[in-house]
């Protein structure tokens, strides 16, 4: 594939675009202003409600406001549900974006919106090199990592809804090279409801036992017979050579068995798939994968059964019981455990969702699809925490300031990274694409 | 005509690094040679040893050191020691510093007094305690300060801060406060149970519904041994064990979903059909 932007160029672009003299780029090198080095992306599967989460409406009329309380936060004017009482306690790590808008209104189409910052085009099927690269793959693109370190990972599933595999979270345009490769998480009480593998996750334990790997080239037949059977991956060999590095020993390979982790710090993430992948997050990108991609909810959405965010039904008690208390406490944990390793400066928090739930509760006490308005939040890689960007209006319905694009959402987080969001790659057939449409966000 | 000016640019960096092209050459190979990453950032270079081989030693650093232009240098994890810091004292440009998880300790720190641009100083998992702290005093330019893991203290933190109130110094959490769950403790018995329903025919238990994905723990209290069958969506039966008098067992299970009790000779006791919480379901005395 023919690249016309390596990363120093685009640093350097960057700089002009903005108009900065060197000596004031000096100047503005404090620890915090440095691009982020790291990104780790929360993805809550199936449009977290905005209500119940980052913007509560606790003046808002009963059909509306729901059941939940709002809390203060440890930043003054900042409220959370009451569902998030750990996460409360980051609020100064956090950028919160209330404003954010799009028209997609299904699953696909919301996901694609939001993970690629690209709108979604009519048809869209999943792995097809025409679509646009999630924000973890193009973001993975811009990286160097070392031999046999991806450039970008997601764990712990892949994204389906009722069986159909989603288009989105993949290289798209950018080739199979830079599809993020998905990992099992190896520990922790999954999400209930329905999770779907294809044959293609890597998984490093792989049922092969440690002496069973005596060569490159058993290795290789292992993961021939594991991996390769889906002909239509064009560059498998790619693939199976990575993976060989990794499981032949490597910092990846390590990061990845969480029995290495001290029992405590397993512990502070809670003993669930959801806060096991946290860690893992942390784990891999802190081995030098530049990103790592986290599901945080079920893989396959399944009609709004299981435990993921799309819920149509029981809203207030699936947050309440399942979904809030592992998001809360695996969040919080990762914030904590980032920052207390100094790696929250080098390492930018990305959560991403669907879309956000409507106002109106439904007949089943649920909240349906919602795009007019929802909320999402960036942390770490100088990011400014403790503010809160644009609001929507007194029923949560709509932007009521600062209104913004999920392409917005991307060229904040790519500008965070080091990435000029207007830098242009050329795919496969040698025409330029502009990686992002969107204005970064002044959160910095 | 290209050529000249060119020319003169490579020798007025020459000039201003102090470092010749072949020194240079030689230098960044030094480094490469024990896993040393060089890369350009804004502002100068930045040098990291963390991925790499790490078996960096005292000496290795004088490379470094000799680049003249490095702001953010990553020794975590490496085998540097209190006494290599003293080639960092040359690297005045230097912004961020990683010696997390080294050997480093107190008497190394003074060699960091001079670096009058270090904004970010990692010292998790090292060595040093309040009274290299208490050096560090002397470093106005820092803005963050790591010594999670250390043998610093909360008195040692509030005494740099009385100095330095705009640091931020991350001390971070004790971890032997936090509970870690015994895995072999047996799991709460469950608050609600299902209604055990009469039946003398097997064709009385409703068909399934489908729901949430719930966990059922069914307890046999009668006398006998009992047979546990799933009526499926279609109303078809499906064995799925048996239960012993005064066993029980955990059963996955979903939402609506309907479980039929027979004896061990298949004549049905009874059913359940399951809520959307995790339940209890006692299979009575008769």
């Amino acid at each position: 594939m023919l690249i016309n932007h390596s990363r120093r160029v685009v640093l350097k672009s960057s700089i002009a675009v903005a108009g900065l003299t060197v000596p004031t780029v000096l100047q503005l090198q404090a620890a915090s202003s440095m691009p982020a080095k790291r990104c780790i992306v929360i993805y809550c599967w199936g449009g977290i409600s905005h209500y119940e989460s980052w913007d509560p409406k606790p003046g808002a009329l009963s059909e509306l406001r729901g059941e939940f309380s709002a809390i203060d936060t440890n930043i003054p004017g900042i409220q959370f549900s009451e569902h998030l009482p750990l996460m409360s306690q980051h609020a100064d790590k956090m950028a919160i974006v209330r404003s954010l808008y799009h028209k997609q209104g299904g699953h696909q189409q919301g996901m694609y919106h939001s993970i690629t910052g690209h709108a979604p085009p009519p048809g869209i099927k999943a792995l097809n090199r025409t679509n646009s690269p999630s924000l973890a793959a193009l973001i993975g693109r811009f990286q160097d990592p070392n031999s046999g370190t991806p450039n970008a990972i997601r764990v712990p599933y892949n994204m389906y809804d009722n069986g159909t595999l989603m288009a989105g979270e993949y290289g798209g345009w950018l080739g199979s090279d830079y599809d993020p490769i998905l990992m099992r998480t190896p520990a922790g009480k999954p999400f209930r409801g329905v999770s779907r593998y294809t044959s293609r996750e890597l998984d490093l334990n792989l049922n092969l036992e440690k002496s069973r790997i005596v060569s490159r080239q058993t290795l290789q037949e292992q993961l021939e017979r594991e991996v390769g059977e889906t002909a239509e991956y064009d560059r498998l060999d790619r693939f199976r050579q990575m993976a060989a590095d990794m499981l032949l020993g490597s910092d990846v390979r390590e990061a990845y068995d969480l029995e290495n982790e001290d029992p405590r710090i397993r512990a502070m993430y809670g003993d669930h798939i959801g806060g096991q992948s946290m860690l893992l997050a942390r784990r891999l990108t802190e081995a030098g994968v530049p990103v790592v991609q986290v599901c945080a909810g079920a893989g396959d959405l399944a009609g709004g059964n299981g435990e993921n965010w799309d819920t149509h039904r029981d809203n207030f008690k699936k947050l309440k019981v399942q979904l809030l208390p592992v998001f809360d406490r695996s969040v919080s944990a990762l914030f904590t455990d980032l920052e207390m390793r100094g790696l929250l400066e080098e390492t930018l928090v990305v959560f991403l969702t669907d879309f956000g739930r409507t106002p109106k509760i439904n007949n089943n006490a649920g909240r349906d699809h919602y795009p007019a308005v929802y909320s999402m939040a960036l942390a770490g890689g100088g990011i400014q925490g403790g503010q809160v960007y644009g609001s929507s209006d007194s029923n949560g319905a709509k932007p009521k300031d600062n209104a913004c694009t999920p392409a917005d959402f991307h060229a904040t987080a790519l500008k965070a990274m080091g990435i000029d969001p207007h830098s242009e790659l050329t795919d496969h057939f040698d025409r330029p694409f502009q990686i992002c449409d969107g204005e970064p966000l002044p959160l910095f | 005509m290209f050529i000249k000016p060119f020319v003169s640019h490579i020798l007025l960096l020459v000039v201003c690094c102090g470092v010749s092209y072949a020194d240079e050459t030689m230098h960044l190979k030094a480094i490469e040679s024990v896993g040393g990453k060089v890369s350009r950032v804004v502002g100068g270079r930045e040098v990291s040893f963390h991925l790499g081989r790490r078996k960096v030693s005292d000496a290795d650093l004088l490379h470094v050191a000799a680049l003249g232009d490095v702001v953010i240098l990553n020794l975590k994890r490496t085998g540097i020691s209190s006494e290599g810091l003293s080639s960092i004292s040359e690297m005045k440009e230097l912004r961020k510093l990683h010696l997390e998880l080294t050997q480093v300790s107190d008497e190394g720190l003074i060699h960091l007094l001079g670096l009058k641009h270090l904004a970010y100083l990692n010292l998790y998992g090292t060595k040093v305690s309040d009274i290299g702290l208490r050096q560090l005093q002397e470093l106005d330019s820092l803005t963050h300060l790591y010594v999670w893991q250390t043998r610093v203290t909360q008195k040692g933190v509030d005494e740099i801060l009385a100095v330095r109130p705009t640091l931020k110094v991350v001390l971070g959490i004790d971890l032997d406060l936090i509970r870690i769950p015994d895995p072999n403790a047996p799991q709460q018995r469950p608050k609600i149970s299902l209604a055990f329903v009469a039946a003398n025919n097997v064709e009385d238990a409703p068909r399934s519904g489908n729901g949430e994905n719930i966990e059922v723990v069914f307890e046999n209290r009668s006398q006998q041994t009992v047979k546990l069958v799933w009526i499926g969506y279609d109303g078809k039966p499906k064995l799925y064990g048996e239960i012993g008098a005064g066993k029980s067992r955990v059963q996955n299970s979903y939402e609506n979903n309907t479980w039929l009790i027979t004896d061990v000779n298949n004549e049905a006791l009874g059913y359940f059909i399951c809520g959307a919480e995790r339940a209890v379901a006692v299979i009575p005395k008769r």
